[in-house]
């Protein structure tokens, strides 16, 4: 017993609905962000660390460690070590104990009452006002005139007024320190008198004993406190008002060092996700391989290796090969594309892609596709030979930059109007639209014409077909190619950038005409209404595939059935357990019905107006009457579809109305093939002895 | 020793010539059984035929509606047993098969059989037939285990037997549709089916029916058409038994039927209990295929999980091709189980499945079942024909490169030519202290479980008795509140002395490279990590404490002040992570709907407004205008995702919330234009969900590069910093 349509994907019901994904091709894994961003921390970290070292390196802080700023420059030059002035047993030095062991205690006894009144109690010390570390300040005198402004680790040079004596050195009492008791604001407060406004200095020199006066001091104080002293008071008095204090360089401190770190670690982080991002993009350059051979390549299989694995069927784009007694097969040899994906994907080296027969239906072009034998036509997408819409997609946009390398500014249009541009594009695919983007990104005048709607063809895609990224890893410039996604998808972005560009596609024109004048490419094209225009261009890109003009039902279609409605068969698997109705029964109708009855559970329906088989191969006809005789379709004769409905389709025959309740109708009752325009434009086949276009328009029934 | 002759005329064996003999000799193995000694047991894979050499044995199991296990056939010698496996590749075992007396058992590996059989039967019709036999025998086993072979004679139950028909199905393959005239009743001999209907094109599981359960009598007895359909949610064997066979059956057995359907009955009101007794099981409900198969689940708390990735890292790291067998993506469900109400997520890595379809796929053979259970991939034999990676229905397997030893070339390391290997989770063979992902997760968040046993909605649904429950990830706050004391009595020190400087600072030091030395903990040992985070957060708040009595507020122009800025800087970091770790989860859950990684989240504001516009084409005014006016104002709103994150709404609730706004707005009216609304209102919400979602992601991510570099910075200050202080005198 058999089980209701075997494999049946669709109905894999509340299961996962990214089954169909996976039955084309098997996840790759990736290196996700949480794997990948440890290794960036770990950048980041190292950079931030490098930078921390530099930033040590090259500013070395002024100040030493544990001290809470640097020394007072006559210490520093002194080479003070730390322990004489703190003891290492006690906590904070006792001042003036500390500062009287050089500098002589009474002597330098404030002569203010109410200053010596805070030291006896203990609560004022030297340090107080002249601050060892940080805020010590003070001018130092060389014998040569020049002085030195110094303040917490940094110091400005300059040459007194004054001649004053070498060697002295004055320290200076910043505002800030007296701010401790004083109001500096207050007039009241005695400071206010010592400091001119606005000025950081105090310029009060009065504070100690005089030096004039007899002191007992030992001679390292007599040489610095001689008579010039007031010569030196009045110099550095000068010197505090006119230069300010020297400021500290910025970047040096504490901020600086880990600034310098955060920054060189946030650095190092956007640099790394920059390159893994640029890395990612640069895939392998599958451009070499892209145009087609000249030879047509098929897949040979050695059937005593093959081990069956289907690696080979899931490649293929285009059901080439199928798997038939546990070997894979070569069935539809006429499809194949010669992209080695089959043979890539070979687990064990059965299959390889071999070269055969010259391929007569190629077009004769060059490596820019441009035709050899009408120079200023350009062809992109299907009909260069590579049905795929990722290659039509990059073919559009490289043609177009062909076009305009080859066109120099002053061969160009100056005044573009509707009837004369230096490009029109022919087709709205996705070669038209890359193409029409390009030109528009390289500000050529363009024009792009279509004859029915854009990317009509990708419409006719059934619904949801997932848009596959199968050719390689082929690199995809432009924003037109979306990975992964489903045909409404691709379709919604791409109906978004004509609009949002506002690309100049002018949809209903079809063309018919091409004819040159000198360089000049006249193209003529009709609307629906049979209008009639003419436009001069110098440049033509032919992008109009291979569908050509279909005919289409003369019966009207309901807008929601037009969906369903499609005038080629562009992928048969999809269209699996669906009921599916053919209209026509030539050629290109019957080997679709073939293709469509093979898949599991799709009930396909032909109609036709004829009354029995009239045209078509031999071995056409024998396989559709074999399907017939087993029940894999139907066909209904002397019928025509009256209405496409949302959810029926209403046939007319002999036996009168019938309703058929149909999810794809698949309208193939011939046409004008693409081949007619593209020979109009002068564009030659490689193999001038095979007239290939008259073997491809017999192909195609005329009418039913 | 070649085997004795009984062995080879055992009906299955007999048309083996001598080759084949001998090649079942060199693969099989022979063995003696104490009696009562187990031959194999339930839950073990099904890859062997045994015959009897010598003795007796029992195969026994429990049959449905009861509790003690029966003995269902006993073998003789000369008789094979444990034929289940033999027609169906990759099956499991479910019954019990034990000695009766002294026995010598001939176990023979089904591969070795399976292809000896082959090549010496000659014709496909041959093999065929042996097939069938054995099945034959299988199917009288799985018979006896149901309810009403009981009563049944054996001659009865052979004449069931002939009328019996096998029907093989692969996951999501079709057993009966809706509306169909019934045929057949059918007999779940092994794997999983759901029952559902379709209702406006979507589709409603009803429940699940598994081995031993019984379907479609109803339809049969009443001749009426099928109710529900019946889809095969994995492998399933179903035995089908024609409409006149079993209805003459019944007749013969007027009670019996009644006792098949109570059982059923039984089942299915457990089920909906357990479906509509809450919202959560409803998840689970959905894939409970995947529940049921599933040996070792990872299961990731989304309530505790801070999205930090280093599960997958771990992974990463621990594999020598550095790819990870773990992808934070996947679906949630909601379970008891779970802490809080935030759900789990089950992110793509093996589940190690009873029946593998990725084993089922596998051209070479190179996937096998270990008997405790784990799926393992044989990379020597993997050809990376990504069979397995497609067959998988979770995306747990993936195609990468094949990891090369030091300096090989990738064709000496590969026997064929490719350059790739199909990779799944390993549960870390050969690794102490289990898988990497779950000894690596800082909060305790992931575990591998048997769904079955841990997650009890699924024991509800499947009618097993839940036994464990999930970790629950170790509180981090009692350490924390325990450092906090101990920080605040150190911050009343203060250093004085040159002597108290040197001894505060020390003890400062050593406690910066303790919580440095968690990244090395981190990265290269992987042991089970929450406990040292938990360490890392106490020793954090007590060098606070340190660090405020050695240095105190001043920030000096040097390297010390340097040193104390970027300490105070990765703290604060560090304090804002624990924070956001502790509350931000639980927030991103409730507006998430699956499993996302940040990069994930960058394209789909795009896929949202495509998958709009593509909700939107071909529907009615009133649902256009609903859109441009309530809708994408309120997607868009700029202070949304804010209001979003305020009103505490799971994306559910949100929805229900505008649905009911919309409703008050149109008062009713349009009614009938409006469908396809719930589908627009979904992605408004996702929309209005989708910044926030960023941020909260990067706010739990975003922290952890700072406090990263600052910890480096700190390292390098903290060698200057000691090398100037005792260098200075």
């Amino acid at each position: 017993m058999k089980p209701d349509a075997p494999g049946t994907p669709k109905e894999l019901a509340t299961l996962d609905a990214a089954a169909a994904r996976r039955a084309r091709t098997a996840p790759r894994a990736v290196a996700t962000s949480d794997v990948t961003r440890v290794r960036d921390m770990a950048i980041a970290a190292g950079a931030g660390a490098i930078a921390a070292i530099g930033a040590l390196v090259l500013v070395p802080s002024g100040a030493p460690e544990a001290s809470p700023g640097p020394l007072a420059r006559p210490h520093a030059q002194a080479k003070l070590p730390c322990t004489a002035c703190h003891s290492d047993k006690e906590g904070a030095p006792a001042p003036r104990a500390a500062c009287g062991g050089c500098h002589g205690g009474p002597a330098h006894a404030s002569l203010r009452a109410g200053h010596r009144a805070l030291a006896a109690k203990g609560e004022l010390g030297c340090i107080t006002c002249h601050p060892a570390h940080g805020d010590a300040r003070g001018v130092t005198f060389a014998s040569d005139g020049s002085y030195v402004l110094w303040s917490s680790g940094v110091e400005s040079r300059g040459n007194a007024a004054h001649a004053t004596p070498g060697g002295a050195t004055v320290p200076l009492v910043p505002v800030a320190v007296c701010a401790k008791c004083h109001d500096a604001q207050d007039p009241r407060d005695p400071l206010a008198s010592c400091t001119a406004p606005g000025a950081a200095i105090s310029t009060c020199f009065d504070e100690h004993q005089r030096a004039d006066q007899t002191t007992p001091a030992g001679n390292r104080c007599a040489a610095q406190h001689g008579p010039a002293r007031f010569v030196a008071w009045e110099s550095a008095r000068e010197i505090a008002q006119a230069a300010p204090a020297p400021v500290r360089a910025s970047g040096a401190g504490p901020l600086g060092i880990v600034g310098a770190g955060l920054g060189a670690s946030s650095l190092a982080l956007v640099a790394a996700t920059a390159l893994r991002r640029r890395r990612r993009r640069a895939a392998p350059d599958a451009e070499a391989k892209l145009p087609a051979g000249a030879r047509l390549r098929l897949p040979q299989i050695d059937p005593t290796t093959c081990i069956g694995c289907y690696a080979c069927v899931d490649a293929c784009p285009f059901d080439v090969i199928e798997i038939e007694r546990y070997v894979a097969k070569v069935v539809r040899p006429s499809d194949c594309c010669g992209v080695v994906l089959c043979e890539q994907v070979c687990p064990n080296g059965s299959l390889v892609i071999a070269e055969g027969e010259p391929i007569a239906t190629r077009l004769n072009l060059d490596d820019r596709l441009e035709s050899r034998d009408a120079p200023g036509v350009f062809v992109a997408g299907d009909l260069s030979g590579l049905p795929l819409i990722k290659n039509a997609i990059v073919q559009g946009r490289r043609v177009v930059e062909h076009v305009a390398a080859s066109l120099p500014a002053k061969e160009r249009v100056k005044s573009p109007s509707a009837t004369e541009v230096d490009l029109v594009i022919v087709g709205a695919g996705p070669a038209g639209i890359s193409a029409s983007l390009r030109a528009r990104e390289l500000g050529l005048s363009y024009v792009t014409l279509e004859q029915g709607t854009v990317a009509s063809s990708v419409k006719s895609f059934p619904r949801s077909k997932l848009v596959f990224d199968q050719p390689l890893d082929l690199p995809v410039e432009g924003e037109l190619w979306l990975k992964e996604s489903t045909k409404e998808e691709l379709l919604a972005q791409w109906t978004r950038i004509v609009r949002a560009r506002k690309l100049a596609v002018r949809e209903g024109r079809r063309v018919d005409a091409v004819t040159r004048e000198g360089k000049t490419l006249i193209v003529s094209s009709i609307d629906a209404t049979g209008g009639r225009e003419t436009i001069r261009a110098a440049r033509l890109v032919l992008a109009i595939g291979k569908r050509g003009t279909p005919k289409t039902l003369a019966c009207p279609i309901a807008a929601a059935a037009e969906g369903k409605v499609a005038y080629s068969l562009a992928d048969a698997r999809s269209f699996a357990g669906q009921r599916v109705l053919v209209v026509g029964l030539g050629d290109t109708a019957m080997e679709a019905a073939i293709a469509l009855a093979r898949q599991p559970g799709t009930a396909v329906t032909i109609a036709y107006r004829g009354a029995a088989f009239q045209r078509g191969k031999a071995r056409n006809v024998a396989e559709v009457k074999r399907l017939l005789a087993r029940g894999a379709v139907r066909i209904l004769f002397e019928s025509h579809v009256s209405r496409i409905g949302a959810d029926a389709v209403t046939l007319e025959g002999p036996r009168g109305r019938e309703d058929l309740r149909i999810d794809a109708v698949f309208v193939l009752i011939g046409g004008v093939p693409s081949w007619d325009l593209v020979q109009q434009a002068g564009v030659k086949m490689t193999i001038q002895a095979l007239d290939i276009t008259s073997e491809i328009s017999k192909s195609a029934p005329p009418t039913i | 020793m070649s085997w004795p002759e009984i062995v080879w005329s055992a009906a299955a064996l007999r048309p083996l010539d001598a080759r084949a003999r001998s090649e079942i000799e060199a693969a099989g193995t022979l063995k003696t059984f104490a009696r009562g000694e187990r031959v194999f047991a339930a839950g073990q894979p099904a890859d062997a035929l045994f015959v009897v050499a010598a003795g007796r044995v029992g195969v026994r199991a429990v049959r449905r509606g009861e509790v003690d296990a029966t003995v269902l056939r006993e073998i003789a010698e000369g008789e094979t047993f444990g034929e289940e496996g033999s027609f169906r590749p990759g099956g499991t075992r479910h019954m019990d098969a034990s000695a009766l007396a002294e026995s010598r058992v001939a176990e023979i590996p089904l591969g070795v059989f399976r292809r000896a059989l082959e090549r010496g039967a000659g014709s496909a019709e041959l093999v065929l037939r042996h097939e069938r036999a054995l099945r034959r025998t299988a199917t009288r086993d799985v018979l006896r285990t149901l309810a009403f072979a009981r009563h049944v004679d054996d001659r009865e139950l052979d004449a069931l037997l002939d009328a019996t028909e096998h029907v093989d199905l692969a996951r999501g393959q079709l057993l009966f549709r809706e509306g169909e005239k019934a045929t057949h009743v059918y007999f779940v001999a092994d794997g999983m089916l759901q029952i559902q209907t379709e209702d406006l094109g979507k589709i409603r599981v009803r429940a699940y029916v598994v081995r031993g359960d019984v379907l479609g009598d109803v339809e049969v007895g009443t001749g009426g058409a099928r109710e529900v359909s019946a889809v095969a949610s994995g492998a399933a064997w179903v035995l089908a038994i024609p409409r006149t066979a079993f209805l003459g059956f019944a007749r013969r057995h007027p009670g019996l039927m009644d006792g098949i359907r109570r059982v059923a009955e039984e089942r299915e009101e457990a089920q909906h209990a357990a479906a509509g007794a809450m919202l959560t099981t409803r998840h689970i409900f959905k894939d409970l295929y995947r529940m049921q198969v599933a040996r070792s689940l990872l299961v990731i708390d989304e309530g505790a999980c801070v999205r930090c990735g280093h599960c997958a890292w771990s992974c990463a790291s621990s594999h020598d091709d550095g790819v990870s067998r773990l992808v934070r993506r996947g679906d949630k469900i909601v379970t008891l189980a779970a802490s809080g109400d935030d759900p789990l997520l089950v992110p793509s890595s093996c589940q190690h499945c009873d029946n593998p379809a990725c084993m089922i796929d596998c051209p070479t053979g190179a996937i096998g079942r270990d008997p405790r259970g784990e799926v393992f991939i044989r990379e020597d034999l993997c050809t990376g024909c990504g069979n397995c990676a497609k067959g998988c229905p979770w995306d747990n397997i993936q195609m990468a490169p094949r990891a090369r030893a030091k300096g090989a070339t990738v064709a000496e390391r590969t026997p064929g030519r490719t350059r790739d290997v199909a990779v799944k989770c390993d549960l870390c063979k050969g690794r102490d202290g289990g898988p990497a992902c779950v000894s690596s997760c800082p909060t305790g968040a992931i575990a591998r479980v048997n769904p079955e046993e841990a997650i009890p909605e699924v024991g509800a649904a499947l009618g097993v008795r839940t036994r464990t429950i999930l970790p629950r990830a170790r509180a981090a706050w009692p350490a924390v509140a325990g450092a906090v004391p101990v920080a605040a009595a150190l911050t009343l020190h203060r250093s004085t002395t040159r002597a108290s400087y040197l001894v505060s600072g020390g003890v400062a030091a050593a406690l910066l490279l303790a919580l440095a030395a968690y990244a090395i903990v981190k990265r290269v040992v992987q042991p089970r990590l929450r406990v040292w985070l938990i360490a890392h957060y106490a020793l954090g708040v007590v060098t606070m404490g340190a660090i405020v009595a050695h240095a105190g507020a001043r920030v000096p122009p040097n390297v010390a002040g340097a040193l104390q800025l970027a300490f105070w800087g990765t703290a604060i970091s560090g304090i804002f992570g624990g924070i956001v770790y502790r509350a931000l989860p639980s927030r991103l859950s409730r507006v998430e709907r699956k499993g996302a990684l940040p990069e994930d989240l960058a394209p789909q504001q795009r896929q949202l407004d495509e998958r709009t516009f593509v909700e939107l084409t071909g529907k009615s005014e009133v649902l256009k205008t609903v859109w441009s006016r309530i809708l994408r104002p309120y997607a868009r709103a700029t202070l949304g995702p804010a209001a979003l994150l305020m009103s505490g709404r799971t994306l559910g609730g949100e929805q229900r919330h505008v649905r009911a706004r919309i409703e008050g707005v149109l008062g009713g009216r349009g009614n009938e234009k409006l469908q396809g609304l719930d589908a627009l209102v979904r992605l408004a919400v996702e929309r209005r969900a989708l910044p926030l979602q960023r941020v909260l992601q990067a706010a739990l991510r975003a922290w952890m590069p700072m406090h990263v570099a600052l910890t480096a910075i700190v390292l390098v200050l903290l060698v200057a910093h000691v090398w100037l202080a005792t260098r200075y005198r």
